[in-house]
């Protein structure tokens, strides 16, 4: 037989906590599953987006485009962020478009790491950070936040620095929590990472929906645009997940590195979905402000109640996720989710899927429809009142 | 009216239980400017009331509807507006409109089956004086009514998780 061998440094990471959850989940087609487990809208890409994707097919608009990305595109884009964001890109060299924000982590690391270099990941996190990480040879340096309300404190930022470290990676508004780091913290880590000569990855790929506040990207922040890659994509505030579409916004002599990885392993975005890209970036946004308002509703919903059944909950304030403390209940993380999977068939996501920094929670997302987050609120009112 | 005037009424449109702290958080006024705002619209008739969307399409539905043209004669003195009143009464007839075109008036009308609609139009409208003629079309199948396009079997299930 065939014997294999793997590279160290993948086989050295764990399996996905969120893959396990997936295959049991999927292996269920009862039809009163209920999943709050889905980190994506539960809205099609608005017509107009598809229709010049339908159109650019019929027309046979099917090649390669610029390793960077069709002009068009990066235009659009750096229109975009300079009218959403207040930040300025130039399309021709500090944009460069990704197969989602996953690709532009991934090619950012590869650009920058050298083995043994740190990467500060404050978890609860994203699930691809720290592994992408590690691949890229870096030593990853966790913050634990479930005790800060899922912000990053500066302080314990600033107590992991040492000269091999080069990378803060941050995600505001959070998956899996919800929250945002707020303008006073973002400045003080700003500070930080012009002291210590640090590079900013600022995952915003929430940043459309922000319930409370206008969004503030650290890119804006004075002396901060040379020293921060901005991540952002059109999935989420779009409706885009399966499209595979995200960019990277950043220094040019930054940007240059990661387009020399991405032109061998990506080669270029599919061309319709830069196509279908180009359009939601110029268009009108009043589809944004529809599914803001819809989340925004089922948020304040979903939050009231399972604070009345008893959950603590750190204040949602951006994305469609909330994270909601289950220690009172004295299960882990995966007790608790399969319990309540198996028994009242609503499927949430153990909190451990994104870090062991996130045991004693689950990720709640509530971009389900309104009538089926009443229904799992009240399965879920009776499974805790059965513990 | 006022930006902050048209933003209510869009968000109150899209969905009409949205309560007033929402609208305050979502517009980033003051919850009690939402409640006068409302009040004053409400009171000058530009809020005419808050209703439900029901599918007309749902399984048990037992009623049915028709859109009917009608061809008017107007009256000399009062036009159109008197004889579309009197159709006004008639609480079968949910929607009316004065339309231009080959026709005068378009009626939404809603009926408990066919034989129902169809006895409205023989004996009451089209027995009417200045109705010249009727026009009845049955509607068969809603694609998308009040702006929200009706789910169709074949739409695609989503993963059940992801990250």
């Amino acid at each position: 037989m065939m014997h294999y061998s793997f590279s160290d440094q993948l086989e050295q990471i764990p399996p996905s906590g969120i893959r396990r959850f997936f295959d049991l989940v999927s292996a269920s087609d009862d039809p009163d599953l209920i999943s709050l487990s889905v980190g994506e809208p539960d809205f099609s890409t608005p017509w107009n987006i598809r229709k010049v994707a339908i159109d650019a097919l019929e027309k046979g608009i099917t090649g390669y485009t610029s390793n960077r990305g069709a002009s068009e595109c990066l235009h659009s884009i750096s229109d975009y962020m300079a009218t959403q964001f207040d930040c300025r890109y130039t399309p021709e060299s500090e944009i460069l478009i990704t197969n989602g924000v996953s690709e532009g982590i991934d090619i950012a690391l590869r650009a920058l790491i050298n083995p043994g270099d740190e990467v500060i990941i404050p978890k609860p996190s994203y699930v691809c950070y720290d592994p992408l990480s590690r691949l890229a040879g870096a030593k990853v340096l966790s913050i634990d936040t479930s005790q800060t309300g899922f912000i990053p404190t500066p302080d314990s930022i600033e107590s992991l620095i040492s000269d091999r470290t080069k990378v803060i990676m941050l995600s505001s508004p959070s998956n899996p929590t919800g929250t945002i780091i707020p303008k006073d913290i973002l400045t003080k880590i700003a500070d930080l990472a012009i002291r210590h000569n640090l590079i900013i990855f600022s995952d915003e790929i929430y940043a459309e929906l922000d319930y409370i506040n206008e969004f503030i990207s650290i890119a804006s922040l004075p002396k901060m645009k040379e020293r921060t890659l901005v991540f952002n994509g059109f999935s989420k505030s779009f409706a885009m997940t399966g499209w595979r579409i995200g960019y990277v916004c950043g220094p040019e002599l930054v940007i240059d590195r990661l387009l020399k990885i991405h032109q061998y392993s990506a080669l270029c975005s599919p061309i319709m979905s830069q196509i279908a890209a180009t359009e939601a970036a110029k268009g009108h946004q009043e589809y944004i402000t529809e599914m803001k308002q819809s989340y925004f509703k089922r948020r304040n919903i979903f939050v009231k109640r399972m604070r009345e059944i008893g959950f603590e909950i750190v204040n949602p304030d951006g994305a469609f996720y909330c994270f909601p403390s289950i220690r009172p209940f004295n299960l882990t993380s995966e007790e608790f989710c399969v319990r309540l999977f198996n028994k009242y068939k609503v499927a949430v996501v153990p909190g451990t899927a994104f870090g062991q920094e996130g045991e004693g929670f689950i990720r709640c997302c509530y971009s389900t429809s309104e009538p089926a987050l009443l229904v799992a609120l009240d399965r879920i009112e009776a499974f805790v009142k059965e513990l | 009216m006022s930006d902050l005037y048209k933003n209510i009424l869009n968000a109150l449109v899209k969905d009409s239980r949205i309560s007033t702290d929402e609208l305050a958080a979502l517009l980033k006024v003051d919850a009690s400017e939402i409640k006068i705002a409302i009040q004053n619209m409400e009171k000058d008739g530009v809020i005419l009331g808050y209703s439900c969307v029901v599918n007309d399409m749902f399984a048990d539905n037992q009623s049915i509807r028709a859109l009917i043209e009608v061809r008017i004669n107007p009256e000399e003195d009062n036009g159109f507006d008197h004889i579309g009143s009197i159709i006004c009464e008639y609480p079968k007839v949910i929607d009316h409109y004065l339309i231009s075109g080959s026709y005068d008036f378009l009626l939404v009308v809603v009926g408990s089956n066919l034989h129902d609609i169809s006895s409205f139009v023989f004996d009451h409208l089209a027995t009417m004086s200045h109705v010249l003629s009727t026009k009845t079309h049955f509607i068969m199948k809603t694609y998308k009514q009040n702006g929200i396009v009706l789910p169709q079997k074949d739409s695609q299930r989503m993963l059940p998780v992801s990250p």
